[in-house]
């Protein structure tokens, strides 16, 4: 059950990955996609729009297509539950899907509350067989605050057990941040340097190069902290951050992710002008091309306040993160499109070599890139050949593409599959949601003061002054990813 | 430098494209190249600013020229500020045999036209690799002041011998470089310093005659000549004259009006100085049609030697490739350049 069949994300991303799903052969047999949403269409439309959705299908994908269904309706009215309800009768007795459900919730999350309540309300969050199962698929944002979070949360339990819910955060489904598992705790000479012993600070960052476009209307109740940090950020640090979980199972990744979450001291409103900074693009050039600043955009508000960039530091106060601090950057309209989390590790004690030689010697990096051309880069110093002892910066790379040969799947693909076979464990649990918006909430106090600045920054450039502020003072600047 | 195989293994070109689409093309080319090759290099990213399409071909055959030390990524810029706003773009994957194994490495060519072509720092910095140096290299032209493609860049390769529209170099007219095209590439060269490493392929192109002359009194006996100088003659082209008049003014002291500077074809060093009231002359010239060079020193009624070094293949991606191999200030260039302007 695809919510908000007619919206983009099905169209981008969801149809996309069942195609792909379907063509390694994961999909059950026993499969049917039934979408449902406001506008007006019958199946013949829909399967029209799933076909179109994924121009290179492989053969197969029409007729699995043929099978798919579609309910237009308002989502708190009644008859459009009713209806749905005969159809998934007709799709399990047509296709053999024995009552097993996944509702994916890609509408606004606006209707999230109504949708849960109703699938309770209208008995659709049981099971219709004993062995068969009901679960719930949620886009992120989860929420806009604790206390809204709090509230979704009161309706998806109003229906379903927390055991039935998962909240979908892509970038979990990405390798390299599954693969960060891996390096950690599937090797023995990465964990010892994984501290403050060594590590120096940590830089995450996440750049788009697009502007608002189209979405002015959702960015501008939403902003890069809302959008971005509360979610992406916080979780791909939390994997980054957390300690060894005794197994790899639902629980023990969860468990140590929010701990991890819990050790990020939340700023104070008023400590939050000193460690954050939030901005908006300018008119500049982005990609050979002029860019209009975001105030100037269809859709905002000319004195609009809503952040397209954030930077901010964040400390864990726990024994293995005590004094490494962890600088986050997030913005769109940046120069390149790139996520990355960069561990930049102390400065020998003492460099044997002379001043000129070590010129282009930097510290130590070990930098796991996520997006694009997913791999992990470590940055060491070696001698430049020659009679002198002259000694630079040399990558060592490894690439996802250039070590397996079998294709990386994408996040929804992978997301999608564990949703279906019900492994919980690269989605996100309550207490994580709670954990990450319980840093995030004393910021948007803060920025609740009219006076509280609003930085520019020209389109296409890293950002603004003020971030490069907040790490020369702490003597550090940001890297060129 | 030894010839080196290269082939073009996959390439795609787009007419009126976008930044979007390129990058896009050339993720899809990486993962092809993945799977049929072993290792990728990364040194640096290149960036050339080349004046024509012709020039960009040209640039692209010197940088693969580079085999096995080529850098991971070049992306080769040809604006074109008057015509409509358009983008032009080829990628291609390339391999090279290096030292018995294989590497690959991937060119981006972009035709830029319209108002674009003055924002080529903007369409740069996608194409950027993380961790790497950004060279740019000024092929044909001297940087323009404001020229955002600077800001982006961690060092500048210029070549002050090739004037503009000029190709060789000036050789007429004796005397400093004056107002000569050549001019205008130091002069912005110049501007440079303090704000970014600058390369200068001409003074790459030096070091073997800098270092002869530098090896020709690295000695006890010859060293002396060194504080009683008499004269400097520096016969060659324009900049040639103004790079090692410069280095001579700026590193020894010379007594006012002993430096001539000649026009020539070919570079020759002729020092003239005292040892004990002996005549001390030291020279490098060119030997005729070879691609060597002869050094002598002399000291009257004392010792004497004479060298001979040979200069390396008439290779531009020699120069190339040193230049990449150092990108960072070099104080001894700068005093040069100021000192052959003044």
């Amino acid at each position: 059950m695809v919510y908000g069949a007619s919206g983009d994300l099905t169209s981008r991303k969801i149809l996309p990955a069942i195609e792909r799903l379907h063509r390694r052969r994961q999909l059950p047999g026993a499969f049917a996609l039934v979408g449902t949403a406001r506008t007006e269409m019958d199946d013949d439309d829909f399967r029209d729009l799933c076909s179109k959705s994924v121009p290179d299908a492989a053969p197969g994908w029409d007729e699995l297509v043929k099978g798919f269904r579609y309910v237009a309706g308002d989502y708190t009215a009644t008859e459009t539950f009713d209806q749905l309800k005969e159809v998934l009768a007709e799709v399990d007795d047509q296709r053999g899907t024995h009552g097993n459900r996944v509702h994916y919730l890609a509408t606004v999350p606006s209707l999230f509350d109504d949708i849960a309540r109703a699938l309770g309300r209208e008995g659709m969050h049981e099971p219709r067989f004993d062995d068969s199962f009901v679960r719930v698929v949620c886009e992120k944002p989860y929420g806009r605050d604790l206390a809204s979070a709090r509230d979704l949360d009161q309706a998806m339990h109003s229906a379903f057990r927390e055991d039935q819910v998962y909240r979908i955060d892509h970038y979990l489904g990405k390798e390299t941040v599954q693969n960060t598992l891996a390096l950690r705790f599937a090797n023995t000479f990465f964990e010892p340097l994984w501290s403050r012993q060594h590590i120096d600070h940590v830089q995450v960052t996440v750049a788009e190069t697009v502007g608002v476009g189209s979405r002015a209307g959702f960015y501008e109740t939403a902003g890069a902290l809302r959008d971005i940090v509360q979610n992406h950020v916080l979780q791909v640090l939390a994997v980054c951050a957390m300690e060894p979980p005794a197994t790899l199972d639902p629980t023990g990744v969860r468990d140590e992710k929010v701990k991890a979450l819990r050790a990020i001291r939340p700023w104070s409103p008023s400590e939050v002008a000193e460690h954050v900074v939030r901005a908006q693009y300018a008119a500049g050039w982005s990609g050979g091309r002029q860019a209009k600043g975001y105030r100037d955009e269809q859709g905002v508000a000319p004195a609009s306040t809503t952040e397209t960039f954030v930077a901010l530091k964040l400390k864990i106060d726990n024994w293995r993160w005590a004094g490494v601090p962890f600088y986050v950057r997030t913005g769109k309209r940046l120069p390149k499109r790139v996520t990355e989390v960069a561990f930049t590790f102390k400065a020998v004690p003492h460099l044997p070599f002379a001043t000129r030689d070590s010129r282009g010697l930097s510290p130590n990096a070990l930098v796991l890139r996520i997006q694009p051309d997913e791999g992990i880069t470590l940055r060491f110093g070696a001698k430049v050949p020659g009679g002198a002892f002259e000694v630079r910066d040399v990558l060592m790379d490894f690439s996802y593409g250039a070590s397996f040969l079998q294709d990386t799947p994408d996040a929804y693909e992978r997301l999608l599959l564990d949703a279906m076979v019900g492994d919980p464990t690269l989605f996100i649990r309550t207490d994580e949601v709670e954990q990450a918006w319980q840093i995030c909430d004393p910021i948007l106090e803060a920025w609740q003061d009219p006076a509280f600045p609003v930085a520019t920054y020209e389109s296409g450039s890293w950002g603004p002054k003020e971030a490069d502020a907040l790490m020369e003072r702490d003597a550090r600047r940001w890297r060129t990813p | 430098m030894a010839e080196v195989a290269t082939r073009t293994l996959a390439e795609w070109t787009g007419r009126g494209t976008n930044v979007e689409e390129v990058l896009s093309r050339l993720e899809g080319l990486r993962r092809q190249g993945q799977r049929t090759l072993a290792s990728r290099t990364s040194v640096v990213t290149l960036v050339v600013r080349a004046p024509s399409a012709v020039d960009a071909w040209d640039a692209m055959a010197t940088v693969h020229h580079f085999g096995g030390r080529h850098p991971a990524r070049s992306v080769v810029l040809v604006p074109q500020p008057d015509g409509p706003a358009r983008l032009d773009a080829r990628v291609s994957l390339t391999a090279a045999e290096a030292g018995g194994h294989q590497v690959w490495f991937e060119d981006v060519v972009l035709s830029v036209s319209g108002p674009a072509a003055g924002r080529l720092g903007s369409l740069v910095e996608p194409f950027t690799l993380s961790d790497l140096p950004l060279a740019v290299w000024y092929l044909g032209s001297a940087p323009a002041s404001g020229d955002d493609l600077l800001d982006t860049a961690d060092a500048v390769l210029v070549d002050s011998k090739m004037a503009i529209g000029e190709e060789g170099g000036s050789a007429a007219d004796d005397g400093p470089i004056g107002a000569l095209p050549e001019r205008a590439t130091l002069d912005a060269v110049v501007d440079l310093f303090g704000k970014v490493p600058v390369v200068d392929l001409a003074w790459i192109r030096l070091r073997p005659w800098r270092e002869l002359l530098a090896s020709m009194v690295d000695g006890t006996a010859f060293r002396p000549a060194l504080a009683n100088l008499t004269s400097a003659t520096v016969t060659g082209k324009a900049s040639v004259r103004a790079l090692l008049g410069g280095w001579l003014s700026s590193r020894l002291r010379l007594p006012p009006g002993a430096l001539h500077l000649n026009a020539g074809r070919h570079a020759a060093v002729r020092l003239i100085g005292r040892i004990d009231g002996r005549l001390a002359t030291f020279s490098t010239e060119r030997v005729p049609g070879e691609r060597l060079v002869r050094a002598c020193a002399t000291i009257e009624g004392g010792p004497s030697f004479t060298d001979v070094l040979a200069l390396p293949a008439h290779d531009p991606s020699w120069a190339l490739g040193e230049a990449l191999s150092s990108l960072r200030c070099d104080p001894v260039y700068e005093a040069a350049v100021r000192a052959g302007l003044s």
